[in-house]
């Protein structure tokens, strides 16, 4: 409960501060972050409503990553002057902390629409108002489905406790709870930008405000998964949704789709913030998908992809951020050469997308592993391919991303660029420190996911410090994080003797006989992967928000035929009167008129 | 232990013997003579001992660095002939993705080249790679379903008890062949280093040590990919010497293919990759989960 005081009051008071209310936030959200973990149960009693709230082991680690996320968010150098960037911060995070604690539906729903609000703000701007509107609308309609799905729980049981709708499942039938998962699926959706749901996604998080962005993606999405593990094996139970064999199957393919199409599209986006926007997109398909498996491999795959993709795109996010508070440029086509202007920010981000292609000794790569396992256990062939085609288009956007920033020659306009503020790259090289070391013990992460993983039901699977083990094979993050530290210092010795480096300017490259000056234009980084492109320009086409824009035209057209009987006129109105009154006498006359 | 440190080595030493029987071979095709099969142990004693190798700045010095480091990794994950090293604390998707960091350290270091040739080849070997590795994949996984282990050494006793794979499963074997001959990047798959078009690609700007160091990349790569298809589809291997047969074998019968055929448009390579390959992977493992393979 002093969380949620705490980030309140952080709240408030950052809004009267001037200059001190980076420090003054900060502050703050680091003290609510402790108290957090020190929550104690609490119960109130409000206009015959019985409020509880308390800290689950589920929403423990969920609190811990999010929140922590937030004060390393938080500490970063903000982009914009504007007052209110801190005091809406604080009071989403005040909203996550209620979702989080809360243990009844009535405070659930509103800290989801505090924190849907909150960051609202923190997307709308003037630049482009459709995509804060648009984000908005997409929240609006998850808070419906979330709504509803409340109100035919309370209907049915008489309570908004948590712990009755569990206890009182019974009373519902085996429709009625698939239309309560589509319900509450459909809000849940919406935040982790599940696939037809997504389209606040691209624009909302290019608009929103720097470095927020970074705990957007990074930690407020992550409230979907928190709500769909709630739901699927908290509320149904664990046994119970096991039996829902069409709706896992849906789910899972729902979110491997999200994982292969976001990463597809990602590799075409321009922008910095949309390429990214999309990438998260596709790794929070990976969570559903492995989610919804409902075995214990699944369970725990879920929990490491939150907490792995919580760490690297926030830094991944915090170096655009720094990269646009630099240059003031989004896009790859204006960007290029800033690995000598950046060298901290490019060895931070260079780590952060090792982690987001999955490759280890990072911690992105325990994530992926254990989904594939997972897969393979659960016996989705078709999906596992699928979920590897989405694994690899992550090498190619993620390619596209550092490239586009730090590689290629460096435009003219961009000599003098600094390095990213220090913070910055403070923040963000903990953030790194702690992704690898969620890779190389991969068995410290999964004993610090245990008690959330034996409250949803599940069995803890094998592991060491450093081990994981399935009944299919084993990963041994310590081993590779050892033979890579030891193989990589040996082929650094190696590469130091020999022959001498001769540095060259940038100048001095091979161009075919085209003599280069400073000025000439000789980067690749507009139009990157356009063979691709080419190939698939009739599928790009597509999209899912053309389909909806395309259903609110409908709507909006038949709204306008509509119009032309309510002309507004009243002459009209008048003949409608009198044509209905005919109708009336002709139709009394049918009938046989008076008797 | 001995042998997991010494077995890159082994194996980085036998690719560039491959590499110059590859050479051979392509002379003799073009009725040259050609230079001798060691021919590539010398290239690399060579670029080493030069005096001076140009420098781009940081990343292309530890682009490299990061190549070697990965294939000496992926190499020590493998098993070998009958030795496993340390592939009991690494499944086949741990082998997968530590292959992955020897190319993408050489993307990183050719990225830094600032020359838009490194970069266009790059960007190609990263289309092709989208292209091949789903059929790859989706080839192997009837195999993991079927013997319902991840672990490499167990599926090459399996497959000393129940026969090949390749016998079991041609069509996903089928597959998996046309892949792993995009991965060792012969002729119809070459765009990424195309010679006429940009260059030798992400190479344009290296050479002394760094040349070196991505040829010797280059020579433990092919051992590495035809080592994962030799292992899992034909058996593995009882000794060492049967290990180099078998994948000589192969990356012979696939380097007389690719002598004859023309270089595909980038496009069309992967457009080529999402048609066939991928439908046989697909007809493979459909064909195999059709057939009670769960």
């Amino acid at each position: 409960m002093l969380t949620i005081a705490l980030y309140f009051a952080g709240s408030i008071i950052t809004y009267f501060t001037k200059k001190a209310s980076a420090i003054i936030a900060f502050i703050f959200a680091v003290l609510a972050n402790i108290a957090f973990v020190f929550t104690k149960p609490l119960n109130f009693h409000l206009a015959n409503f019985n409020l509880n709230f308390s800290l689950t082991p589920l929403s423990y680690i969920f609190g811990i990553i999010i929140l922590t996320l937030a004060s390393f968010v938080m500490f970063c150098y903000p982009n914009t002057k504007e007052r209110q960037y801190y005091p809406l911060f604080l009071l989403s995070l005040t909203g996550i902390s209620i979702i989080l604690l809360s243990n009844n539906f009535l405070s659930f729903f509103f800290g989801w629409e505090l924190m849907s609000v909150s960051s609202f703000f923190l997307i709308y701007n003037n630049k482009d108002r459709k995509a804060g509107l648009l984000y908005l609308v997409a929240s609006a309609v998850g808070a419906y489905g979330i709504l509803m799905g409340i109100s035919v729980v309370y209907a049915k049981t008489g309570s908004i406790l948590f712990s009755s709708f569990s206890q009182n499942l019974n009373l519902f039938s085996r429709r009625e709870i698939v239309y309560l998962i589509f319900l509450f699926g459909a809000g849940f959706g919406v935040k982790a930008a599940l696939m037809p749901l997504h389209i606040w996604a691209p624009d909302g998080y290019r608009e929103a405000r720097d470095p927020f962005t970074a705990f957007f993606s990074g930690g407020l999405s992550k409230l979907g998964i928190y709500g769909f593990l709630l739901l699927l094996f908290v509320f149904i139970g664990t046994d119970r949704f096991a039996t829902f064999h069409i709706t896992k199957w849906t789910l899972a393919w729902l979110g491997g789709l999200t994982a292969f199409l976001g990463g597809f599209y990602a590799i075409f986006q321009t922008d910095i913030k949309r390429l990214l926007a999309f990438s998260s997109i596709s790794q929070m398909g990976y969570a559903i998908t492995a989610l919804s498996l409902s075995t214990s491999l699944g369970v725990t795959a879920s929990l490491y992809t939150v907490l792995s993709h919580a760490l690297f795109k926030g830094i991944l996010f915090i170096t655009a951020a720094s990269v646009i508070l630099r240059t003031g440029k989004h896009s790859f086509d204006e960007l290029g050469g800033l690995v000598k202007n950046m060298p901290l920010t490019f060895i931070v981000s260079v780590f952060a997308v090792i982690g987001l292609n999955g490759v280890p000794p990072m911690g992105g790569f325990p994530a992926k592993w254990l989904v594939y396992e997972g897969l393979i256990k659960a016996h989705y062939p078709g999906l596992i391919a699928l979920m590897f085609a989405a694994s690899t288009t992550a090498f190619l956007y993620s390619y596209r991303f550092i490239h586009g920033v730090f590689f290629g020659k460096r435009m003219p306009s961009l000599k003098n660029i600094k390095e990213a503020p220090f913070v910055n790259i403070l923040s963000s090289t903990i953030l790194m420190l702690a992704l690898l070391f969620i890779g190389m013990f991969p068995g410290w992460v999964v004993d610090f996911f245990s008690p959330a993983i034996k409250f949803l039901g599940f069995k803890v699977m094998v592991h060491t410090f450093g081990t994981l083990s399935t009944p299919l094979g084993n990963f041994n993050g310590f081993l590779v994080g050892i033979v890579f530290i030891i193989a990589g210092l040996f082929a650094t010795i190696v590469s130091l003797f020999f022959s001498r480096k001769m540095r060259v300017s940038s100048i001095d490259t091979y161009s075919s006989g085209e003599a280069l000056t400073e000025e000439t234009p000789y980067h690749y980084s507009s139009n990157f992967y356009l063979f691709i492109q080419r190939d698939f320009s009739g599928f790009l086409r597509l999209s899912a928000r053309k389909f909806y824009f395309s259903i609110a035209r409908f709507i909006e057209n038949s709204a306008q035929g509509l119009r032309r009987i309510y002309t507004g006129n009243g002459q009209v109105y008048i003949w409608y009167v009198i044509i209905v009154w005919i109708g009336l006498i002709i139709g009394f006359l049918y009938k046989g008129g008076f008797k | 232990m001995t042998w997991a440190i010494l077995m890159p080595f082994i194996l980085m030493f036998a690719g560039l013997l491959y590499m110059g029987f590859a050479r051979k071979i392509h002379a003799r095709i073009q009725k040259r003579y050609g230079p001798p099969f060691y021919q590539n142990i010398y290239d690399v004693i060579k670029l080493f001992s030069k005096r001076e190798a140009a420098f781009h700045g940081g990343m292309f010095h530890f682009g490299p660095v990061l190549s070697l480091t990965g294939i000496i990794m992926a190499l020590m994950f493998l098993p070998v002939g009958g030795k496993p090293l340390f592939s009991f604390q690494g499944d086949l998707f741990v082998l997968l993705y530590l292959a992955v960091i020897a190319p993408w350290g050489m993307a990183l270091g050719a990225g830094n080249a600032e020359n838009p040739l490194a970069s266009v080849g790059i960007a190609r070997a990263l289309t092709l790679m989208l292209g091949y590795e789903i059929p790859f994949f989706i080839g192997i996984i009837p195999i993991v379903v079927r013997t319902h282990t991840t672990q490499i050494v167990e599926i090459i006793q399996l497959q000393q008890i129940n026969g090949w794979n390749v016998i079991l499963f041609p069509i996903s074997a089928l597959a998996s062949i046309i892949a792993l001959h995009a991965m060792l990047g012969n002729k119809p798959f070459d765009q990424p280093i195309a010679p006429h078009e940009i260059a030798s690609g992400p190479l344009v700007e290296y050479g002394g040590k760094y040349l070196g160091i991505l040829q010797l990349y280059q020579a433990g790569a092919i051992l590495l990919s035809t080592g994962i298809y030799v292992d899992l589809f034909f058996g593995g291997a009882s000794n060492v010497w049967m290990f180099f047969l078998k994948t000589f074998l192969i990356y012979f019968v696939l380097l007389l293919i690719g002598e004859v055929l023309p270089r595909f448009r980038i496009g069309d390579a992967l457009k080529f990759f999402w048609k066939w390959p991928l439908g046989i992977a697909l007809l493979g493992l459909l064909v195999a989960v059709l057939g009670g393979v769960r």
